[in-house]
């Protein structure tokens, strides 16, 4: 119930687009009523479907890719001193570049397919954790690994019982940001150059002046997104339960 | 003076073979100006096995610095480091170490805090090891909290943890770092007598760090006065009470008069 309420704004906004459209104040090929785009949605229930896992397949496959690289880079880095002093100015100076800006590259490198996509949220997703794990990990109290280390443990022990968990919540906080990264960059990507995905579907619709179906679909992609940020909070909150938080 | 001299002048124990040998331990740090500063200088002491010492001296004093460098975690710039015959080169799980602040594994239930060095050292298997945590959490009385979480404990409850952990393991020697520092006055003496009846119990050679002269006195067979600017230890008194320790004890006239010299002198070092 407090939760229903706490989004009364949003219902509010969804309540004054339904009417004001009703009410022909506004151009239904601007912006069509809510209800219309809804009964959009399940007349092409399958189709939208099938967009919504080509789009989230490529966003979890770069995810995975991209930020597994991450976190072994971001581990080699603050643990050996030639990784740091390799990698710190590479990451420094890619990291400020939109990695949109490399897409039209790798579409002519890896074609108008999944490769293109998956590379580029990979790229997009590889900061974040990369660059989070590292200093989450160079931040690790001492005495931790002191503790540790006078009960026997290897260097290796050190990086993976210690420093890993310890950096965790550092580390899952890229994730996080990761994550919306690869949503965001993956329907970005479907709109420059694809046949399919929620991305190609929201432009294909506003090209076919279909602008029921364009809404249906920019809907679905915002309620993907929230649910997926969801999941990924809850999983963290799972994860980081030891955390000794004020909330 | 000589190395040799220096050992004779030092309040040796009567036993054969000190375990632990400190022979002109110095240390230094650089400063980022180029020049060194320096943290302790040169320390004698020796230590026999069995043996409880306690190091009492105001904050800046190195007295932490050199309960590192026994533990193999920081190299001393010159002299040596002898424990049980051989030379400290890194950590060895012979020597262990509860840390300021009960250092725990925050992510770790008591039970896994307490095993995880077991764990590290690969000694015994599953249930083995659950038994010796088991075994080392009922003799620092945290019997039915074993599958707490480190923030659901108070901070006397974690630092018996930090105890634990590092009995567990069991070590030759327990090197203590202010260990009942941050923990209130109440509980602090009721940890201090646990730890007197660990240590009578396991026969362990302990070295309790500490900036309270009572708890020195109290704790100790021997304390080990040290002081800043320079660091490096001033006096070295035989505490003559009788084990086990009474409550009687910590307000009895030998502890005050003792406690009165130590405390003249460390006035008299911090200037």
């Amino acid at each position: 119930m407090k939760a229903i309420l706490r989004l009364y704004p949003i219902g509010l906004i969804l309540l004054v687009w339904e009417l004001s459209t009703r009410a022909k104040l506004v151009d239904p090929m601007f912006l069509p009523p809510l209800s219309a785009a809804v009964v959009d949605f399940w007349a092409n229930l399958g189709l939208l479907m099938q967009d919504a896992l080509s789009s989230l397949m490529r966003a979890g496959a770069g995810l995975l890719i991209g930020g597994g690289i991450g976190l072994v880079v971001g581990m080699a880095m603050a643990r050996s001193k030639l990784a740091e002093s390799f990698f710190d100015p590479l990451i420094s100076a890619l990291f400020p570049t939109p990695k949109l800006a490399l897409f039209p590259l790798l579409m002519v490198w890896l074609g108008l397919g999944n490769g293109s996509k998956i590379a580029l949220v990979a790229l997009t997703a590889f900061f974040p954790i990369v660059i989070n794990t590292y200093s989450g990990m160079k931040g690790v109290d001492k005495f931790l690994i002191w503790n540790a280390r006078t009960k026997g443990a290897s260097s290796f022990q050190v990086l993976t019982r210690v420093m890993a968990p310890a950096a965790l919540p550092f580390i899952f906080a890229g994730v996080r940001i990761a994550t919306s990264f690869s949503f965001l960059l993956v329907v970005a990507a479907e709109m420059l150059g694809s046949t399919d995905g929620l991305g190609f579907r929201i432009l294909y619709a506003q090209r076919t002046f279909e602008a029921n179906t364009m809404y249906a679909a920019i809907l679905f992609v915002a309620v993907l997104g929230y649910v997926v940020d969801r999941i990924v909070g809850l999983i963290g909150r799972r994860l980081l339960a030891w955390q000794d938080t004020a909330a | 003076m000589g190395l040799v001299a220096e050992q004779q002048n030092q309040n040796a124990p009567k036993q054969a073979s000190p375990l632990i040998r400190i022979a002109g331990v110095a240390k230094s740090f650089p400063t980022p100006e180029g020049g060194s500063v320096t943290a302790l200088e040169a320390v004698d002491l020796t230590v026999a096995r069995g043996e409880f010492v306690s190091i009492v001296g105001p904050s800046g004093c190195g007295k932490s610095t050199l309960l590192y460098m026994i533990g193999g975690l920081v190299e001393p710039s010159s002299g040596s480091i002898e424990v049980g015959g051989s030379r400290v080169v890194g950590p060895d799980p012979k020597v262990g170490i509860v840390f300021q602040e009960f250092r725990i594994f925050p992510w770790k239930t008591v039970r896994s805090n307490v095993m995880f060095g077991l764990e590290l050292q690969g000694k015994g298997n599953a249930a083995e090891r659950l038994a010796i945590a088991d075994r080392y959490i009922e003799m620092v009385g945290l019997r039915g909290f074993e599958d707490r979480l480190p923030k659901e404990l108070s901070g006397g409850m974690k630092q018996r943890v930090a105890i634990a952990q590092t009995f567990a393991c069991d070590p030759d020697v327990v090197l203590m770092d202010e260990p009942l520092g941050s923990v209130d006055a109440l509980t602090r003496e009721k940890l201090q007598d646990e730890l007197l009846r660990i240590w009578r119990d396991s026969g362990k050679t302990i070295i309790v760090v500490t900036h309270s002269i009572e708890e020195a006195i109290y704790l100790g067979q021997r304390v080990v006065v040290m002081a800043p600017r320079p660091s490096r230890v001033i006096a070295t008194y035989d505490v003559h009470l009788d084990h086990p320790r009474t409550a009687e004890m910590r307000t009895a006239p030998e502890t005050a008069h003792l406690r009165n010299e130590i405390w003249n002198l460390v006035r008299g070092g911090v200037t």
